[in-house]
């Protein structure tokens, strides 16, 4: 009978599930689709040279960072209001702690009108103000990211994205403010992932952002300032509960005035005030560990006739761990992509990393050489085109009702 | 914030407003330089030479530049010579709001749509100085009109497109009466329909349809189409584009190879074979589906054509003169309730004899005029046929209705209650 009845419960529970999830939806409100995400397949070559001067290497094949990205969309009954969610997975690194897995890296709802935006979700951590021009967004990661304290595994994909709850608030087109709560992913000292939904950080950011399809003469397009905080778990016994506050500032500047040969540059900042740390060794003590980096490109793009023929670009990257002597690390990073057709490039990179004798002894590592060649595909494509978009020209020199997500599937 | 992807992401292509005008500039010069079989075979034979694409377009003179230029193109008379009589216009970017809820962004003369009605006497002189506030270039064509070939608005045929900040004169004589048109014939899918059009209405004192329909009140309607997404999204990447193409043009740096025009057909195929592809050619094509979900008349959709936007009026014993211009995409059935009426007129010229019908067909690029008599009293449904276009957004009823209303009707002996969503 006790069971009888368990069965009955739970199948009204289950039955009641679907009426609980969303209120009313309308088949015939079908939301604007943005399919968008890229694989990107490269030959590593890596020649490394340890602390005491002994050198190895190896090749190998490297998928990661390609992903797929479904971007929804759809006005909230007229336009100026809108709904949004992301879902993407992205492929992690071989050789680290999520080797097997696919990683959801965005999975987030969101709300927003003509002068704010809202979600809520699982996204970027807001610890970097701009991306560098390197293949994949974790080749400089240490010197582009503020790290995760909480971490210590080698998926890039804990320093990069994690729970938020965030909001930006438009003064003027190109000037916003924005804020977050943030999770950081949390892991034992193995690596682990022991918890992914604990909200343990926050940001708050000011930003003059005119996107590159506004501005085509030379000045400058993004300026922005950010404070990000965070309260690293603990790990272990030496690796105890702490706070960590960083700030970060970044300039993107058109140097040339000439859309068929544009040359910009990107320069970023940061100052991580850190917590104390007794060495280098791990990853989330380098997290921790208070230091000062700065990176900056300079990018060379070919474009006859307004097409990209071949992009070229240059980036330096330094850091320095400042409780440490000689603990300062560098990096010299060139790289190709020579488009072979609409979002089908041939890539090259190549990047020469030194470490000083502290850093080299934390690391085992005192200079390292690493060549990428490969292809990648890349798509965006839109389905269902009835949402705006925030950055068109419409919305920021004609102030029209032309709006939608900062970032959907694109 | 920059994105990593802009880096790797290759551009979408040139200039969107380069799409079209390629694929004009191969048609209008295939003939004489296409393989194949030659011209004549079809029969279609050309007097050898006579067809020269001429100089080459003003936009890559060294040294040469349209901002605050006034141009005055060659052919007509000067101010001195005749009587003009003098118009301003511009070409604006504007909101325009199709019906309460529904705003969405348009090339537009004036800022209005359609734009602004010109009512001339046949053979007056008209010269219409216009300004281009917008990024994108324009030209006019004076639909239906007799104009001199210089004045008549085909860009890279008769004239160069009239530049961002530039003021072009066309000047020319108004002729033959009748209903005639303007639109933009520049990148003609999106501008011609969203929505710089507009109504050129030539009056005679010997126009037999008047003499036959004494008439004192007539209406113009435009019919419309709009795709408001095709024309965000298409606005959007054209202005984009012309914002390089601007730049490189004030720096004197614009080439044929940039914009996708080129002097002569050959040095399209000589482009061509160096490598460069047009924006049409497989793997490069912007690939747009139009699909209009808006239909208007004189820029509203019903209910917004009722009311203060003006629904038709007529009286017991009167005639009235409705002037259909189609600035749409389709073909558009004006059905009249409730009476036959005369089609007096088609592409502005007096018909030879006076059809009664109760339906017209109003294909892109025509005008019709029917001439309805006050002898039905009621409130009457004008509306297309085409039931897909009497809805908003899919959304019935909607779109191109209109009503005519008898003013004297008294008191009606039933009326009924409106909705938008019936």
């Amino acid at each position: 009978m006790k069971k009888t009845l368990a069965i009955a419960i739970m199948t009204l529970v289950l039955a009641a599930v679907p009426a609980a999830q969303a209120l009313e939806i309308d088949p015939n409100v079908m939301p604007e689709v943005n399919l968008g995400g890229r694989v990107i397949a490269t030959v590593n070559a890596n020649r490394a040279k340890d602390a005491a001067g002994s050198r190895d290497g190896d090749e190998h094949m490297d998928f990661s960072d390609s992903s797929l990205l479904l971007g929804f969309s759809k006005y909230l009954f007229d336009s100026r209001r809108y709904g949004f969610a992301v879902i993407g997975f992205k492929i992690p690194e071989d050789g680290t702690d999520l080797k097997d897995d696919i990683y959801f890296h965005e999975l987030h709802a969101g709300v927003g009108g003509a002068s704010w935006e809202a979600k809520l979700g699982r996204s970027r951590l807001g610890n970097a103000l701009i991306s560098f021009p390197t293949l994949r967004e974790e080749d400089l990661l240490a010197y582009t990211h503020v790290g995760n304290g909480s971490s210590n595994a080698e998926a890039e994909e804990y320093q990069l994205f994690g729970n938020v709850i965030a909001g930006n608030w438009w003064f003027t087109k190109a000037l916003s403010v924005d804020a977050g709560i943030t999770g950081r992913t949390v892991t034992d000292v193995a690596g682990a992932r022991t918890s992914g939904d604990q909200l343990n950080g926050a940001y708050l950011g000011l930003a003059y952002d005119l996107p590159e399809s506004i501005k085509v003469g030379r000045g400058v397009r993004y300026a922005g300032l950010r404070f990000d905080t965070q309260e690293a778990q603990e790990i272990d016994a030496m690796l105890p509960k702490d706070r960590m506050n960083a700030l970060i500032g970044a300039l993107v500047v058109n140097l040339s005035g000439n859309p068929e040969s544009t040359w910009v540059l990107d320069l970023q900042a940061i100052m991580n005030h850190g917590a104390s740390v007794t060495d280098l060794a791990s990853e989330a003590a380098r997290a921790r560990a208070k230091a000062t980096s700065v990176a900056t490109s300079i990018r060379y793009g070919y474009r006859p006739a307004l097409q990209t023929h071949w992009q070229v670009a240059l980036t330096l990257a330094w850091k320095d761990y400042r409780d440490f002597s000689d603990a300062t690390a560098w990096a010299i990073v060139p790289s190709l992509a020579y488009r072979l057709g609409s979002g089908v490039d041939f890539l090259a990179q190549y990047r020469y990393s030194d470490y000083d004798s502290t850093l080299a002894a934390a690391l085992d590592r005192k200079s390292e050489q690493m060549v990428w060649l490969g292809l990648q595909f890349a798509l965006d494509a839109t389905f269902n085109e009835t949402v705006g978009e925030r950055k068109s020209i419409l919305n920021l020199e004609h102030n029209m009702l032309d709006i939608g997500p900062m970032g959907g599937g694109h | 914030m920059s994105s990593r992807r802009e880096f790797l992401k290759v551009a979408a292509g040139a200039a969107a407003g380069g799409v079209a005008s390629v694929a004009a500039a191969a048609t209008s010069h295939g003939a004489a330089g296409a393989t194949g079989p030659a011209a004549e075979a079809y029969g279609v034979s050309a007097p050898h030479g006579a067809y020269d694409s001429g100089s080459g377009s003003m936009m890559y003179m060294p040294g040469h530049s349209m901002i605050g230029a006034r141009t005055n193109p060659p052919g007509a008379p000067a101010d001195d010579q005749v009587e003009y009589r003098e118009f301003d216009l511009s070409f604006d970017v504007a909101e325009h709001e199709l019906l309460p809820g529904v705003k969405f962004p348009v090339f537009a003369f004036n800022g209005q749509v359609p734009g602004p009605l010109f009512r001339v006497q046949e053979n007056d002189w008209i010269k219409v100085n216009v300004r281009n506030n917008t990024e994108e270039m324009h030209t006019i064509h004076w639909h239906g009109v007799d104009l001199i070939y210089t004045m008549d608005g085909v860009p890279m045929v008769n004239q160069d497109p009239i530049h961002p900040d530039e003021v072009f004169v066309y000047r020319f004589q108004a002729r033959p009466m009748g209903t005639r048109f303007y639109h933009c014939h520049w990148s003609t899918p999106l501008h011609a329909m969203s929505a710089l059009h507009g109504a050129f209405i030539i009056d005679s004192p010997n126009d037999p349809i008047r003499k036959q329909f004494p008439y004192t009140r007539e209406y113009v309607l435009a019919l419309e189409a709009f795709d408001i997404n095709f024309t965000r999204k298409h606005m959007n990447e054209l202005l984009k584009g012309m914002k390089r193409v601007n730049k490189l043009m004030a720096d004197q740096q614009l080439t044929p190879l940039t914009h996708g025009f080129f002097q002569r057909y050959e040095h399209f195929l000589k482009a061509m074979q160096d490598g460069w592809r047009p924006p049409y050619t497989r793997g490069n094509a912007e690939v747009s589906q139009i699909r209009p979900t808006f239909f208007a008349i004189n820029g509203k959709s019903f209910p917004a054509t009722i009311g203060e936007h003006g629904h038709l009026k007529i009286r017991r014993g009167e005639y009235i003169r409705i002037r259909l211009i189609s600035g749409s995409w389709f073909q558009h059935s004006m059905h009249l309730h409730g009476h036959q009426f005369w089609v007096v007129a088609e592409d502005g010229n007096v018909l030879p004899y006076f059809k009664r019908a109760n339906t017209i067909h109003v294909a892109p690029g025509k005008t019709f005029d029917i001439i309805v008599y006050g002898d039905n009293p009621g409130f009457w449904d004008l509306h297309d046929h085409n039931e897909l276009h009497t809805m908003n957004n899919g959304i019935y009823p909607g779109g191109m209705i209109t009503m005519l209303e008898y003013e004297d009707m008294g008191q009606p002996p039933y009326v009924p209650s409106f909705s938008v969503n019936q």
